[in-house]
């Protein structure tokens, strides 16, 4: 009976729609989430499997990578600078010397011409009559202004603004001292935690 | 009467719900936080001051009158904090007034000419504001106040280079080189040069850094920087001085390390070898492990099996050298040395460890310590023998070894047979004949006996035998074995008479072991 027949069309038409309806309402990386939970849970079998058999698991995957893998991996590592931390000014100038000059792209017909004109002069000594003679031309100045004002502009991005927490306790009376509080805190915190439970509690343990 | 009616006013103003009865703390305190809480709670803090807006010059003017009266009160109650001073001049740049901002900073130097920031802040201004030739100026007076700050040379010559400026760059490099910087100086002058492809430059930059700061990996480096652009016979020659540089005193390893490894890299495996051998020559074993691993290493991908045999051996020969120093009684390892250096080199190296060897002497004259020290000696005297086929010097080494050996209180058979074992082959029956009987006279033994009957009666010397059966017996009457040899040996000679002789004399001994067994069969 054709009815039959259609029914039974419409009845998985319907079933298909609803499918494909709750796939589009799935979020987007639902796949790529699913995939690397799915990897997470093989990794922690495979630990747990090498620490069964008494095998260290770094080893057995450093045995599995390809030595061209390798290579790759390492020299993208090698390319990252990562921030060591504050240790001095001069050595913060200095890194900030390496970037600025590693992005420098000099203007080698400009230097040539110049090489053409100065000549002997060009390679100048500790005390040479070259200095002060120089008179640098618009673009040069634009250049320089550029770079003083990206450099500025760079510095003001190292500290972010922190949020302000509503229900954190007030220790202090006005604006400097709050900073000034949770600078000791940073400093001193880690030492003076229990003295600090102490106190606030009023008695000792 | 006015005083009495002063104080009695007095008290009575403080009245009576004043008055505190109960002393004592209540329970209920307040905290100091709680304080702290309330006060904000209730926003007691000023707020800052509404924001005005100036309308005309005038109100301009004296906005500004006034807030420079500010910058100055403060600046004059507080000399010495150089943030004030910044920030007023940075508020001056802002309103566009740099003289006014310039005279703020020279104050300011003049308050404090040592302050890093100052000097930076204020070449930033001049050079945020264009003027190049100030900014040039304060520069050239920071690096001359301060020439140990290298944050003012690394500004000065970034913005020369910005500027385009590179000989001028160039000459405030060179002034800054004549100051002998650190390392990373130096570096910063070389990647410049590099920047413009000047390789000859660089050159003679190097020349000069590896004389300022004489370290090995500045050597290294610059051998690399020349291996880098390609110049190897410049290369050659930086290493080959380097070596000479550091003499002898101041051998580094890694220099030869580096060495070998860049004429590998140039496929000069003669060279390589030389480069390693001489090192390993000149440097003391401890600091050479660097070397002799990349020297095997060189060795298994290029060398012949000879070339590996030798480094290995000499790793060995370090290995061993180390453990029989750190314990000279350890004779095993004194066999294995001996064992390796037997197998490879020449007698007179062999010689000399085997003196040192035999000279560890055990300290405690008890035999089973000196079982295997005595292996040694029967080891050197064997090596003598076979390998070095120097008689005399076995002969030697034999009856050393026999001094050595204290035989009152104990011995060993084993030497004294060997010794005469070495003599037959020799062809030397009497030498023999003598240790042999030095050795009866001094520690006889039965083996010694056992032996030497045996010897005697292969060369079918009698008589000889009998004596010294006869000497066995009076050593050890006891033995009934020997009792019994001696009868046998004159049964075979076919001597019965003396044969029965013997064995009524053995019958009545009056000690003898295993007398059942044997006599009475006979």
């Amino acid at each position: 009976m054709a009815s039959a027949g259609e029914n039974e069309a419409r009845k998985l038409n319907h079933q298909e729609v609803v499918e494909e309806d709750k796939r589009q309402k799935l979020p987007t990386n639902w796949e790529a989430k699913k995939a690397r939970l799915e990897w997470e849970l093989a990794e922690n079998e495979k630990k747990k499997e090498c620490a069964a058999k008494g095998e260290d698991y770094e080893r057995v995957k450093l045995m599995e990578i390809s030595a061209d893998d390798a290579d790759r991996w390492e020299r993208k590592k090698k390319k990252k600078n990562p921030d060591p931390g504050f240790s001095d000014y001069a050595a913060a100038q200095l890194r900030q010397y390496q970037r600025l000059t590693k992005q420098i792209k000099p203007d080698m017909e400009e230097y040539e011409r110049q090489r053409e004109e100065c000549g002997e002069d060009f390679y100048p000594s500790a005390n040479s009559l070259l200095h002060g003679t120089h008179v640098p031309s618009v673009e040069g100045i634009d250049r320089m202004v550029a770079d003083v004002e990206k450099q500025i502009e760079k510095r003001g991005k190292y500290s972010r603004r922190r949020a302000y927490n509503d229900d954190a306790d007030i220790d202090y009376i006005n604006e400097r001292n709050a900073k000034f509080n949770k600078k000791a805190e940073r400093f001193y915190g880690k030492y003076t935690a229990e003295i600090k439970q102490n106190l606030e509690r009023g008695t000792a343990v | 009467m006015h005083k009495m009616a002063s104080t009695a006013a007095g008290k009575q103003r403080i009245g009576k719900a004043a008055k505190v009865i109960n002393k004592a703390a209540s329970e209920v305190q307040i905290t100091a936080e709680q304080l702290l809480r309330e006060a904000k709670h209730r926003d007691l803090e000023l707020l800052p001051p509404p924001q005005k807006r100036q309308e005309t010059q005038e109100e301009l003017n004296s906005y500004n009158r006034r807030k420079r009266k500010e910058f100055e009160d403060y600046i004059r109650k507080h000399r010495q904090v150089v943030h004030i001073w910044i920030k007023y001049a940075t508020w001056e740049e802002r309103l566009r007034e740099i003289q006014r901002a310039r005279s703020i900073y020279e104050r300011a130097l003049d308050v404090d000419h040592r302050n890093v920031a100052l000097w930076l802040k204020y070449a930033e201004m001049e050079m945020k504001n264009r003027q190049v030739n100030h900014a040039r100026n304060i520069w050239d007076r920071a690096i001359t106040i301060l020439p140990r700050v290298n944050q003012f040379w690394y500004k000065y010559t970034y913005m020369e280079e910005m500027l385009g400026n590179v000989a001028g760059c160039r000459q405030v490099f060179e002034r800054w080189m004549e100051w002998q910087p650190d390392e990373q100086a130096w570096h910063s002058y070389i990647n410049f040069e590099l920047r413009y492809k000047e390789v000859e430059k660089a050159r003679n930059i190097y020349e000069s850094f590896v004389f300022v700061h004489p370290e090995v990996k500045n050597w290294i480096k610059y051998a690399r920087f020349e291996d880098k652009h390609g110049y190897i016979t410049h290369a050659r020659k930086v290493f080959e001085r380097a070596v000479e540089f550091f003499g002898e005193e101041y051998m580094d390893e890694q220099l030869f390390v580096a060495f070998a490894k860049f004429e590998e890299k140039q496929k000069e495996s003669e060279r390589v070898r030389v480069v390693y051998k001489y090192a390993l020559d000149k440097i003391p074993k401890q600091q050479a492990r660097e070397l002799f691993k990349n020297y095997t290493i060189f060795e298994k991908k290029f060398g012949g099996r000879w070339g590996i045999e030798d480094v290995i051996i000499s790793k060995r020969r370090f290995q061993y050298e180390e453990e029989v120093k750190a314990n000279p009684h350890n004779y095993d390892a004194w066999f294995d040395y001996l064992r390796l250096v037997e197998s490879d080199t020449d007698s007179d190296t062999v010689r000399e460890v085997y003196e040192r060897a035999i000279a560890n002497v055990p300290p405690i004259s008890e035999k089973r310590h000196w079982k295997r020290y005595i292996y040694l000696w029967v080891n050197y005297a064997l090596y003598e023998e076979l390998e070095a086929m120097d008689s005399t010097r076995t002969r030697q080494v034999y009856r050393a070894c026999l001094e050595l050996i204290p035989h009152k209180k104990f011995t060993f058979a084993k030497l004294w047979i060997l010794y005469a074992q070495f003599e037959i082959r020799q062809k030397n029956i009497q030498f023999a004949r003598q240790a042999l009987g030095t050795s009866i006279g001094k520690c006889p033994k039965n083996k010694l006996f056992k032996w030497y009957i045996q010897l005697e009666l292969q060369l079918r010397e009698f008589e000889r035998c009998r004596k010294l059966y006869v000497k066995y017996i009076e050593f050890n009457p006891q033995k009934s074995t020997t009792w019994m040899k001696f009868a046998e040996l004159e049964t075979i000679l076919g001597d019965l008479g003396r044969a029965h002789a013997i064995n009524e004399l053995a019958i009545n001994q009056p000690r003898l072991d295993m007398p059942e067994r044997t006599l009475w069969r006979q």
